[in-house]
């Protein structure tokens, strides 16, 4: 097969079926193992299948998404986009709603391959402006959309994601799919303060190690401290940190914070756990304090939405033991 | 503690020894009995509550992350100032220390390396990883410099060779794995906060093997300062001596690099101060630089620990590094002249006999690889040809940025050709000049200042940075008439200081950091039309000025001796030629970022050729340089598709080795 480079959409889809067979015949295993890995990994936000299902059938937009805020937005709207940056990368830290396989990597978001998305030719590419300005020649020759999360003036990192939701959407035409996503969205993170306040837990301090000393703190303008504003759940870490929502301190300085309910996302490193500092600490005491899967900081509303029913489960599930 | 002896023969000015080390510890004291008392009120003594179990999380806090924290810092410390003390006698060069050595880098690599493909073997201890790391930078270092007889300078190029190669490295790495290594970040910016006593009681042992160590290695380390010659009719096995003092310093320097992480300066700044304040002998030297490296270390991190808040924490590491970059400086201002013997190892090849017919040969073959360059490539379906309707559409995408790499691999070469022939230093480069590093560094202040930075201020703030180290290397040159020794040591320190700044920034973990991160590692992803037709020009105007400095480039590497007997204007010269590599070096750096080793690279190839007049050197680097450059973003544009690998960063992968190939054949 001699490739062209394609404006057309034929020889694209056509190149797209053909890799995807070679795809299946190389790595059976690790595309099965990855599905069975995915399957149980959250439930697909809103109308995730059936929008897929009516997508074929229509031809919907073709969109390729740069960052992985918007590939979140674009899959909770029952779109899937043709090519995504850092696929991988999503797959391993972002991983809600899951990735179809079939979707083309084109490059990492601050350098996505030029002549791999004129090859692909998508009818949008959506990026966040943000991390920075696409270049002039991929600018001119596909269309282009900034979307933001940290919208400039808006409440919080919920309701940024909420109208980026919106922003998707519309370029997307899927105005109904985003209204009942943004419903869930809030429905979940109700849920999630009727279930904390229940536990009678009124603040919450929201951190990650970042190595076994060092933690990382998220402030307002962080995605959970979106969330928990949006429950109206105090978050402790109160003051504002960098613009992107955290501040990094020693594990020492998590005395000072004075909160009901302390999250931990991801895994506790085993060494901070046999510190005495650790174990002295009144929370870790008392056991006030929640390990949730890991969720990306910097995502969409469906990250927003992972952290609420994480969070839920979470107290949910030590609720039931004394 | 012990008092220097015979004060009055050995150190006329012997009390400022006591006076300044009691400064510090009464500084750093008074600030750590202010932040025991301020923080909640709590005494020291009411720490020994914890042994008794009766203590609550304040006493805790002091016992656990406060106190190992001032015993870590003053081990550190200790341990730094010594290992400096000891680099520094045994190369003879008062700007030794791990870092000049590529102990750290190499240290770091292992960690970033441990850390994506061992995370289970790594989550305990880090400190085994990069012992390893530092050793084999350290062995790789021996091996360079061991045809040299260990020679002070080829000590230190070989360790700054191999330290630039192991930061190559990691950046490669970074590139690709940046949300799995924060860990290895905050490593590396060198964070002394603690959360139990291990660290300290980690370190403590090996400070007390450390100080007998070089109590028994005193004697022959103080007969070093002698002459190898003199040193060797005194009955010294001066080769033995080097080899086991260097190993002693680099596992000190190993041990509290794994343990605490990058703190740079302190094994710089330790001697340094204990030298001016009038310590002449070494047997003073290692006395007083642990006592002063401690003193400084400590009263260091109490001075972060009072920015520190419940909201922020600095890692000590990056203020030491900012610390010590004026301290630089200023020793650079008294230092005595020609610190250090720069060989003539400039490689002697045989003439090529037709250089004009050979050079035109080369012509071709450029435009042949460009065009192939621009041609050839991967898409999605595999590697394919483009047709004429296909390179309508693609050509305008791939021809700036074939073209704008090849502006920079002349402008580099030109620059590096310039610079050897001014120093006679084989070795010489913009990369070792630190101009491309001020440049760099001119991008990150911007990076860190403005807000939104687009392109084009990107662009401004290089320029800048170009500019400003140019004008404090010509400041500093003004001094010396331009003594290559001075202008190399100038940039071995921008770079440390530099590297410091770059882990820094990737620990803030901004996500805007991948696409700086990208330039700084030689992208040619942003050169569009305008900046390729741009750097071309710059590039031809650099050659055709550089080829008015023909005449000084014949006289002045025979040396400021000769030059100056011929009549030759030594500072006026010298200034021109470094004007031109340094605009030069400016103008590469926006478009291939400071790593690439082309600098360095392009001129040797040419020399070894066998082009030895300067205006034929000078054209056949340029080729070269070109040619590398375009091999480079060619394959940095195909070899992943569809993610692509910077230029420069290809070109230092394969720099970096020919480099250090090139000094092992140098010096045997």
């Amino acid at each position: 097969m001699r490739p062209t480079v394609s404006t057309g959409r034929s020889g694209v889809e056509q190149r797209r079926l053909g890799r995807a067979c070679t795809d299946s015949d190389a790595q059976p295993l690790s595309r099965r193992s990855f599905l069975t890995a995915t399957a149980g990994a959250g439930a697909a936000l809103c109308s995730f299948a059936s929008a897929a299902a009516d997508d074929k059938e229509h031809g919907p937009l073709r969109i390729v998404t740069l960052d992985a805020a918007l590939t979140q937005t674009t899959l909770a709207l029952g779109v899937s986009p043709v090519g995504v940056s850092g696929a991988s990368f999503y797959r391993s830290f972002v991983i809600e709603p899951p990735l179809p396989s079939g979707v083309v990597d084109v490059g990492t978001r601050s350098e996505p391959n030029v002549e791999l998305l004129l090859e692909i030719a998508p009818d949008v590419i959506l990026y966040s402006p943000e991390y920075g300005q696409l270049t002039r020649s991929l600018a001119d020759r596909i269309p282009t959309t900034p979307i933001a999360i940290y919208v400039p003036g808006s409440e919080s990192y919920f309701e940024g994601a909420t109208l980026a939701t919106e922003a998707v959407a519309e370029r997307l035409g899927r105005s109904a799919q985003a209204h009942r996503c943004i419903a869930d969205a809030n429905e979940r993170v109700v849920s999630m303060r009727r279930i904390l306040v229940a536990a009678k837990t009124r603040s919450v301090c929201v951190m990650s190690f970042l190595s076994s000393r060092i933690v990382r703190l998220y402030t307002r303008d962080s995605l959970f401290g979106g969330v928990l504003q949006a429950a109206g759940i105090r978050n402790v870490v109160a003051y504002e940190g960098n613009k992107w929502g955290f501040t990094d301190v020693g594990m020492a300085a998590l005395a000072e914070y004075d909160a009901d309910l302390y999250v931990h996302i991801g895994a506790i490193p085993a060494r901070a756990t046999v510190s005495p500092v650790w174990n002295a600490l009144p929370f870790v005491r008392q056991k006030r304090i929640v390990a949730l899967p890991t969720i990306w900081m910097f995502g969409g509303l469906p990250s927003a939405t992972r952290f609420a029913d994480g969070l839920a489960a979470a107290i949910g599930a030590t609720d039931g033991t004394p | 503690m012990a008092r220097p002896d015979k004060p009055v023969a050995e150190a006329p000015r012997g009390w400022h020894l006591p006076l300044m080390v009691g400064a510090m510890i009464a500084v750093a004291g008074a600030i750590t009995i202010s932040i025991i008392v301020n923080q909640g009120g709590v005494l020291p003594w009411r720490a020994g509550r914890i042994l008794t179990g009766s203590g609550g999380i304040q006493e805790t806090l002091l016992y656990y992350t406060f106190l190992p924290r001032v015993a870590v810092s003053l081990i550190a410390g200790a341990m730094l100032g010594l290992s400096g003390a000891v680099f520094q006698q045994v190369l003879r060069n008062p700007l030794a220390e791990p870092t000049t050595l590529g102990v750290s880098s190499g240290a770091y690599l292992a960690i970033v390396v441990a850390t994506l493909w061992w995370p289970e073997a790594v989550a305990g201890s880090q400190e085994f990883a990069a012992l390893l790391g530092g050793a084999l930078a350290m062995a790789l270092v021996f091996a360079l410099a061991a045809g040299g007889g260990f020679s002070p300078l080829s000590l230190i190029l070989a360790g700054l060779v191999v330290g630039l190669f192991a930061g190559v490295a990691t950046s490669v790495l970074t590139l690709f794995h940046r949300e799995s290594l924060m860990s290895a970040f905050i490593w590396g910016t060198g964070s002394l906060v603690q959360e139990d006593w291990r660290t300290a009681a980690h370190l403590a042992p090996r400070l007390i093997v450390a100080l007998i160590a070089v109590g028994l290695l005193l004697k022959p380390l103080e007969l070093l300062v002698l002459e190898d010659e003199g040193a060797r009719a005194a009955g010294l096995p001066v080769g033995l001596v080097r080899v086991l003092a260097v190993l002693l310093a680099v596992g000190m320097s190993a041990v509290v690099v794994s343990a605490v992480g990058m703190i740079g300066f302190i094994g710089l700044a330790a001697p340094t101060l204990v030298r001016l304040a009038g310590a002449r002998r070494f047997r003073q030297q290692a006395l007083w630089a642990p006592a002063t490296g401690a003193a400084l270390l400590w009263l260091a991190d109490q001075l972060v620990q009072l920015l520190n808040s419940p909201t922020r924490e600095w890692p000590t590491g990056i203020a030491t590094a900012l610390l010590g970059a004026p301290l630089l400086l200023a020793m650079l201002r008294h230092l005595r002249q020609a610190p250090m013997s720069v060989s003539n190892i400039m490689p002697m090849a045989r003439r090529v006999s037709r250089p004009v017919l050979i050079l035109l040969g080369a012509v071709f073959a450029l435009i042949l690889a460009a065009c192939i360059a621009v041609l050839l490539g991967r898409n999605s379906a595999g590697w394919h040809w483009l047709s004429m309707t296909e390179l309508h559409i693609l050509g305008p995408l791939r021809w700036p940025r074939v073209v704008g790499a090849c502006a920079a691999g002349s402008l580099l070469g030109l620059a590096g050709a310039l610079m050897q022939r001014l120093t006679g230093n084989a070795m010489a480069s913009p990369e070792i000049l630190g101009i491309s590093t001020g440049a760099a560094l001119g991008v990150i202040l911007g990076f860190l200042t403005v807000d939104e930075l687009g392109r084009i201020a990107q662009l401004g703030f290089a320029a800048l940075g170009a500019f400003a180290t140019l004008v404090l290397m010509l400041v500093l040159g003004m001094r010396s008439s331009f003594s290559p020794e001075k202008m190399l040591l100038t940039g071995i320190g921008l770079t440390t200081a530099f590297g410091a700044l770059v882990t820094l920034l990737m620990s803030l973990g901004d996500p805007r950091l991948s696409m700086l991160l990208t330039w700084m590692a030689g992208s040619t992803y942003y050169v569009e039309d305008g900046a390729a037709v741009l750097s071309v020009g710059m590039a031809t105007i650099s050659l055709v000025v550089a080829l008015t400095t023909i005449r000084w480039l014949e006289i002045l590497p025979l040396g400021g001796q000769a030059a100056r007997s011929i009549g030759v204007n030594l500072s006026g010269s010298r200034l021109s030629v470094l004007l031109v590599s340094s605009v030069a070096t400016g103008a590469a750096v926006l478009i291939v970022g400071p790593l690439s080793f082309v600098g360095l690279m392009a001129p040797h190839i040419a020399r070894m050729v066998g082009f030895q007049r300067p205006a034929s050197h000078m054209f056949a680097t340029v080729l070269l340089g070109s040619l590398i450059m375009l091999i480079a973003d060619w394959l940095g544009r195909n070899i992943l598709f569809p993610f692509q690998l910077p230029a420069g960063l290809l070109a230092a992968m394969v720099g970096g080795p020919y480099v250090m190939w090139l000094m092992w054949r140098l010096n045997r």
